[in-house]
Parts: structure tokens; sequence; C-alpha cells
């Protein structure tokens, strides 16, 4: 551009030399004959076009400017926008680990578990049931809708490194596990059919992170020794990173604690291979055929299962067992999709009232620059060159908006991850990550352009005509005021849903708070393991009974037992049962526990009638069993229970009468077993013979439970220092771990509560405030004339309850037909709790109120004669 | 002479610029001198003005432009009539014309 326009300069200069002019002279007249070079440069880039980008460069100047002088003004918008963006950017990140995460496994959506449920066992769930080895080489023979199936154990490991022994958790897995998750090994291979030859089962893979942890990363790890269960293993393959199936939170019922870290050969004796009694310890995994839908492949599971019913043993349990199918993608507390897509509505909520607000706050400041933008427009800018500006302006501040946000995202995401419940599966890998990122980018363009819209098109229409002729006062915006008056209304109804979603939430926590588990909170709980090297019955019961008996005679004891379920823990202890005088039914099965005589009394169990076990060597003497009241209840109805019989096995095995009889000895007071939320079911106890591999101990104390602890542990290694207790928590935290998730939701929903109803109330404030500043002449007006300062105070405060109201009833009206999608959740209350439907309310107008009384006073404060000189 | 350089009628400019490169390429400069030896040195065209036209007969696509060494071997920007720009020289030459006589046949009333 500059060069053609040169060019002809100096052509034009060399015209007048030649005409006799001096140069200087020449150089000057040519400049003048083609005019202003800018101008003419200006009008050739917009005749071309260019203009678009010199504009956006010349907007984000002025708007950077603009915003700089009103700091106070753009850091509120920042801040809003921040914490709307910020909030729904961690929950998102939540939402895409645990609702769609980048499993490796092939298409986890074909991965399917099976069991073999039987249906008389009413009690114990379908997907407990795991296969039998015998019914698994079946179905996986006969079956044609799969192309692969694998069984795995998992298992814990005591795994010994540099002499020193870890707990890990691992897994027996058979020839096909690998391939039917389609994971293939970083280095080295996998788990092959050759590995489980009988006398070759040497083979380990091992995680990355543990190759890491013990083999530095280094590539010589394949072939090299591994100690498990004082077992020698070779290592043969690394997994690749973040590998680690079976989570705990991939399996129910399971052993795992943690993450996977070992798979070894499942090899199975061929006695093993045919049993077919009641169930094995390994999952069934199956990868579906393309072309097989779920249905088709448990229609066709059920077609075989059939045939091999009859094949069970009929003595011991009855027919009907089947097939179940469960996709791979569901865990133990259901899936967790309607807990992330509540997070994601509310969110979505606080987003939506934090683009209100800054639409508000955009609007009221561009009614506040009428003589800014008044000048603009007689200066020759269109209204598109103005509303670009300001969708500039609204851009920037977005995506300030959207940068503190995403600080604030990461602050968010770690509290919550902190309060994560251990049981949504895969919460743990959510971090802010590409996806994240553009998710976060794309909800600041929308968010900046919703709020910076309205703003953009109605301060751009400018009456020029209006604006000159009163001197810069009118002419420009003005008139937003009920739209903004409806945002706020919207905002409020908005806060009325999620504060009463909340409300019901908190009200069923603390309902739950006040449920009598049955057993004192206070009671200390520990787990001993005793390893393989205590194979002898005689040895487990030598250091049980040692065990027990000193940890009982510390100082400050009450008392102490022993159990083999804790309640409120992973297992369940179901067996199936018959009473004497009861009409039994074939199949029955009860909850229950085996206990030591005096674990009713270390749990705070009251004994109601009879008494416990009694501390005779259970082996020799008649068996005793206790029952708590609920199943005295409803199997013993009317009859008095003591020194009756119980059967600990099915009505029709008569081989089994004397052997398995027990005595009723006495009756215990329910205790919940499973969740808070279900009443204590029956259950039948048993005594606890101290030969046990590994039992829960159950210590009740005068000292803090951190003392009995220690003291315990001491104990402990003296009988025998390499030994050590695991899970030591009070009953309290027990129960509190089972109710985590729980704990999860209501907090999570009362944060984002919390922060939308501030945003409102901080919306409603601004409202206020300018409304009160617009109308000063007419409170001037008002005051001159009579008006008390009560009266003015009054006024004002009306009009901010008025908007309140309104959106009140709007909220409450959405919120009686919305609260009914948490009903699975609530617990002690319903879905239309008058205490909560009245607590929001009451709280919204006085805060309402509250907020109303700093402009008030400020109208009240009005001296009419500035306002009305200034009018 | 000066004094009597008519004002150009707006418009009529792009028209003049395409009957300009309608023989031949020209730079910016050769057009200017062109329009004002042809007409005798009666219009006054403001040189600045026609570099704002060039371009946007280039942007519409009836004159293309290239960079070339002028007369005396310099670089200049030559601008050419492309074949719409053929078509667009025709229609306005028709339209002006319909025009021009319509008006000469109301002034020539009375």
């Amino acid at each position: 551009m500059r060069e053609e326009l040169q060019y002809h300069l100096e052509r034009q200069s060399e015209k007048y030399v030649q005409a006799g002019l001096p140069p200087e002279e020449a150089r000057r007249k040519a400049r003048i004959a083609l005019g202003g070079e800018e101008q003419i440069g200006q009008q050739c880039r917009e005749a071309r076009g260019t203009r678009f980008v010199e504009d956006l460069v010349q907007d984000l100047r002025y708007s950077a400017r603009s915003l700089g002088k009103n700091f106070g003004f753009s850091v509120v918008v920042v801040l809003t926008l921040a914490l709307g963006i910020g909030s729904c950017t961690a929950i998102f990140s939540l939402i895409t680990a645990v609702l769609f995460p980048p499993l490796p496994y092939g298409d986890p959506s074909r991965l399917l578990y099976l069991t073999t449920p039987n249906r008389q066992l009413t009690d114990v769930p379908p997907d407990a049931v795991l296969p039998d080895n015998a019914d698994f080489v079946d179905l996986k023979r006969q079956s044609h809708s799969f192309s692969a199936m694998t069984q795995f154990e998992p298992s814990r490991y005591k795994l010994t490194f540099q002499k020193a022994q870890t707990a890990i958790d691992g897994a027996r897995v058979d020839a096909d596990f690998f391939s039917t998750l389609e994971v293939p090994p970083e280095l080295g291979r996998t788990i092959q059919s050759e590995d489980t030859e009988p006398g070759n089962q040497q083979a380990v893979v091992i995680s990355h992170s543990l190759w890491q942890q013990m083999f530095a990363g280094n590539a010589d790890a394949l072939g090299k020794p591994l100690e498990l269960n004082g077992k020698l293993y070779r290592v043969i393959g690394i997994m690749p990173q973040s590998f680690h199936y079976p989570h705990k939170t991939d399996i129910d019922y399971g052993p795992t604690r943690d993450a996977t870290e070992v798979w070894i050969p499942l090899a199975l004796s061929h006695k093993e291979k045919a049993d077919r009694g009641f169930g094995s310890n390994s999952y069934a995994l199956a990868r579906l055929r393309p072309d097989v839908t779920t249905k088709q492949a448990e229609a066709e599971l059920n077609t075989i299962m059939e045939r091999l019913n009859p094949l069970h043993d009929p003595t011991t349990y009855v027919a009907g067992w089947y097939a179940y199918v469960k996709p791979f993608e569901e865990t133990l507390e259901g899936s967790a999709r309607p807990l992330m897509l509540l997070l994601m509505g509310a969110v979505s909520f606080v987003l939506l009232i934090a683009c209100g607000n800054a639409a508000n706050l955009l609007l009221a400041r561009s009614a506040s620059r009428t003589h800014e933008l008044g000048v603009r427009a007689t200066l020759g800018a269109g209204r598109r060159r103005l509303m670009h500006q300001m969708l500039t302006e609204s851009l920037l501040l977005g995506i300030a908006g959207g940068l503190a946000g995403i600080g604030l995202a990461w602050v968010l995401l770690h509290m919550l991850l902190r309060l994560d419940p251990g049981n949504i599966p895969r919460l743990h890998e959510a971090s802010l990550n590409l996806r994240v990122l553009l998710f976060t980018v794309s909800i600041t363009l929308l968010t900046s352009i919703a709020a910076g819209i309205l703003p953009a098109l109605s301060s751009s229409r400018i009456n020029l005509v209006e604006f000159l002729k009163s001197g810069g006062q009118r002419g420009a915006t003005g008139g937003n005021g009920r739209f903004r008056s409806s945002l706020i209304v919207a905002e409020v109804a908005t806060v009325v849903v999620l504060l009463a979603g909340a409300g019901l939430l908190i009200r069923s926590y603390i309902n739950l708070q006040g449920v009598p588990t049955g057993f004192s909170p206070s009671t200390l709980s520990m787990k001993i393991d005793l390893p393989d090297s205590y194979h002898e019955p005689a040895q487990r019961s030598a250091v049980f009974r040692a065990l027990v008996e000193q940890i009982r005679s510390a100082p400050g004891v009450l008392a102490a037992g022993a159990v083999n379920n804790l309640p409120f823990g992973d297992n369940q202890g179901v067996g199936s049962f018959w009473v004497e005088g009861y009409p039994n039914q074939k199949g029955q099965m009860v909850d229950g526990a085996s206990t030591t005589s005096r674990y009713f009394s270390a749990m705070g169990v009251p004994v109601i009638e009879g008494r416990s076990f009694s501390d005779h060597d259970t082996s020799a003497h008649p068996k005793e069993a206790v029952i708590d009241q609920a199943f005295a209840k409803k199997y013993f109805a009317g009859r008095d229970p003591i020194g009756k019989h119980v059967w600990t096995d099915q009505p029709d095995n008569r081989a089994a009468q004397d052997k398995n009889g027990l005595t009723v000895v006495g009756v215990v007071g329910d205790i919940r077993d499973f969740k808070l939320e279900q009443p204590a079911s029956p259950q039948l106890f048993q005594p606890l013979s101290d030969d046990q591999a590994d039992a829960y101990i159950v210590v009740r104390s005068l000292l803090p439970p951190k003392d009995v602890a220690a003291a315990d542990v001491a104990i402990l290694h003296r009988i025998d220092p390499s030994l050590g207790f695991t899970e030591v928590r009070t009953m309290r935290e027990v129960v509190s771990d089972s109710t985590a998730r729980r704990r999860f939701q209501t907090m999570v929903l009362t944060i984002f509560s919390a922060m939308a109803f501030a945003l409102a109330l901080v919306g409603l404030y601004g409202l206020i405030t300018y409304s009160v500043r617009e109308r000063r002449p007419e409170m001037g007006v008002r005051i001159a004339l009579g008006a008390t300062r009560g009266h003015v105070m009054r006024r004002v405060v009306r009009q901010g309850l008025q908007l309140v109201s309104l959106g009140l009833f709007v909220g409450l009206v959405m919120a009686l037909g919305l609260t009914r999608l948490l009903a699975s959740s609530l617990y002690g209350v319903t879905a239309l709790d008058p205490v909560t439907f009245i607590t929001v309310p009451a709280l919204l107008l006085l805060t309402t109120i509250a907020a109303c009384l700093i402009p008030a006073r400020r109208a009240a404060n009005v001296d009419p004669m500035i306002t009305l000189r200034y009018e | 002479m000066e004094n009597e350089r008519l004002d150009l009628p707006q418009g009529t400019l792009d028209l003049l610029i395409l009957k300009a490169v309608a023989l031949e390429p020209l730079h910016g400069w050769a057009i200017s001198e062109r329009l004002q030896q042809i007409s005798n040195d009666a219009l006054q065209v403001q040189q600045g003005s026609l570099y704002p036209s060039l371009h946007r007969l280039e942007r519409r696509g009836w004159v293309k432009a290239k960079w070339a060494i002028s007369e005396n071997n310099r670089r200049a920007k030559y601008y050419e009539l492309t074949a719409r720009g053929r078509k667009q020289l025709e229609t306005e030459m028709i339209a002006w014309r319909k025009l021009t006589h319509a008006i000469d046949r109301i002034l020539d009333m009375a």
C-alpha cells in the first residue's frame, strides 16, 4: 500500500520538477495533490475489508482501558463469572472421570460380569453369587455370544521386598484375562495358558507403579524374582500406566482395598474345575460379540444354566440356578449417574445465576455510559461498530473470568476430592485435563456472549438528536429496568429450588445421624490377619486366645471380643438355616456372624433375654446360638426362644440335623448391619472358633481410642512382632464410612446452593442500589413533599421484597415438582417436607430485607435540595 | 484551466477507471494522468480518491493487480481489466448513456 502511494508521489514530484519547480517545492505540491496518505490508506483498507482485524485490535485496546478505569466493576464481573465457570469446570471434570472415563478396556460397554444366582436365595443379591468353576467352564464352552471370557480371583497378598512386608492387592487370573480386557502389556508378556500348567506357575505380571517402585522402571525387571505370601514368582510382564484392574470400585463384595498391582496365574486342579457347589471366589467377565446384544447373551446363558441345573448337588441346595449379567461399568452402590447428573444440574444453575448477574452488571454500566457512547456515535461510529465494541468488552471480561475460573476450579476440585467417599468409581482420576479445559473455553465463550449481547444491543441504540439536544444527558440507553428485574426474579426462583433440595438432603442426613445402630459408637475395632506361617489350627488358637485374653485384661478395658464380620463392613455373613417349630421354607437365608462370648458386651449390645455364649471350648460342647430381637420376633413370634433349636442348614438334610443343631441361649438387641437406612434384619450369631485366620477384635474401654489401639498393638507385638493390625477404626468411623457417599452428595449440593444464594443476593443488592440511584430525583421530590424517612425506606425494601416474593412463588412451584427427583436419597423426610419449604422462604425474605436496608437508608438520606438542583 | 475543472459526479470514477485500463494494464499514477489527458484537463479527479476506488474494484474482481517494473525502472502496481470487469464496463456504459440521454431530453425541453 505504502509503496504504491510512494511511487505515485515520486512520479508526481518528477512531473513538477520537469515543469520547473525546485525538488522541495515539487515534493510538497505532489503531496498536496495526492491528499492525506493515512486517510487514503484507511479508505483503501476499508474498501478491501481488512478493517475487521484493525477494528478488533482497536476495540481490545479501548475495552482494556475502559475496564481498567472501572476497576471495581470489572473485578466484580470477573469474580462472578469465575464463580460460575469455575464450579462448572470442577464438576465437569468429576463427571468426565466418572461417567465418561477413558477406560483402556477396548469398548467397555461390551463387557459384562457373569454371576449364577439362585432364585431361592432371596436375601442374596444376584450379583453376589460368583459362578462355580464347573458352571463357568460349561458356560464358556457352550455359549456363542462372547468373543472372550475370563475368570479372576482378587485377593490380598503379602509382598516381601527388601526385607519389608507390605500388603498389596493382587488377582489370580486365567489365560484369557488380559485378552478379554484388550489391554496389551507395556513390556514383556501377559499370563498365557502355559503359565497355568501345574508345576509352572511362577509367572507374575506387575503394574506400572509397582515396577517404578521396585525396579525403578528398569527394563531388566523382566525375569527378576518377586516374593508373594512366601512363594517366589518371576516377573514376565509389566502393564501400562494406570492399569490396575480390578480397582476397589470395579468389583463388589471383594477383598480389594485399592488397586491391583500383581497378577498371577489362576491354576485350578481338575477337582476344583469340577466343583459345582455354592459358588467360587472367582469373578467371571466376558466380552460380547459385536453382533450380540446383552439381552440375547443373557437369554443364551440362561438356556445353558437350565441344562446345568440338574448337575448341581440337590441335597444341599435347591434347583433354581440361573444366569445374571451386569454391565462392567456399574458397581455396588448402583450407577453413580444420578448423583453426577444432580451435581451437573445444580452447578448449571450456579452458572446461569452468575451469567444473569454479569448481564445485569453490564446493563447497569451501559446505562451510565450514555455520555461516552453518545460522543462516539456523534463522531461517526455506526451501530454495528458500537455493538462490536461492547461485545469485545464482555468477551474480555469473560476470558478473564474464565482464567480465574480455572484457578477456582483447581481449588474446588481438590476440595471435592478430599470429600471422596471412596465408592464412586474413578472419582479420584478427575483432573483438569484437555477435555475439561475445552469445556471451560466453550462455556466461557457462551457466557460472555450471553451476558454481553443484551447490553450491546440496547446500548448501541442511540438517538443522536436527543443526545445533542439534551447536552449529552439523554438519548441513550435506559428502559432495561424490567428486563433486569425479571433476571433477578429468575435467579431467586433458581435459588429456591437449589435451597429446597439442599435443605431436604441436610435434613435426611441429620435424621440418619440419629438412627440407632444398636451398638456403641466408641467401640474400637481392628482386624488381625494371621499369615500362612500359622498353618496349624492349634497355632492360630493359641495366638488368638492369648491376644483376646491380654487385651481384655489391659487397664481401662471394659470388654473385648471378636467377630468374623463387622457390621457395615464389606462382607455379609449370610447362610441358610431353619428354625424349630416354624414353617420353614426351602432355601431361606439369614444374616449373621460368628462371635466370641463377650463380643456383644464389647459392642455395647444389650442382652435382652438369656445370656451370651459361654466361654467353654466351643468345639467340644453343644453348640450355642444367640439371636437378635428381630429374629425372635419373626421366627419365634409369641414363643420363648431360649432353649429352642436352630439348624444352619437345609431343612431336609437329615444327616445334618444333629451336627448343625444349635440351642438358642440368648436374645440381644438389634444391630444394623448393612445400611443405616435399612432397619435391622434378623441375625443369627454363632460362636467364633478360635482357630480363625482372620477376625475383627472389638474393644470397649474407658481410655481414648488412640491409647487403646497403641496398647493393643504392643500386646500383639509381644506375642508376635511380625504381626500387625489393619483397619483400626472406632465403630463411629465404620458407620461414617458407610454414609460417605450421602455426605458427599449433601455437602456438594449445599456448597453450590450457598454459592447460588450468595450470587443472587449480590445481584439483588446491585439492582436495588442502582434503582435507588436512578430514582434519586424522585426520592428528592417525595421528601420535599413531606414523605418521612421511614416511608422512603419502606418503599425501597418493598421493591426488593416484591421481586423476591415473585421469585419465591415461581421457585416454590418448581421446587414442589422437582424435589421428587431426590426421593430415593431422602430419609425421614418427604419430598414436600413442610419444614424445608417454610425455612427456605423465611430465610430468603429475611436476607432480602437485610440486603435492601443499605440502599434504603441511602435513599432516605437523600437531600432534596441537591437532587432538585441537579435535575 | 485549473479553476474550470468539473467535479466528478459520484460513482462515475469507477466507470472511468475501468475504461482507462480497458486498453492496457496501467499503474495508479498512469491512470490519473491519462484521465486528466483525455478529458483535456477538464475533470477534477482527486488523486487520493483514485486508490480507494482501485482497491474496491479489485475486491469486486473487476480489475486484477500485479506488481511489475515500470517505465522508470521502479516497481509499480499495475491494474488490468478482467473478463468480469469488461462485462461490468459495458453494463455501466450503457447505463450511463441512457441516463445522460434522458437528462439531455429533459434539459432540451423548453
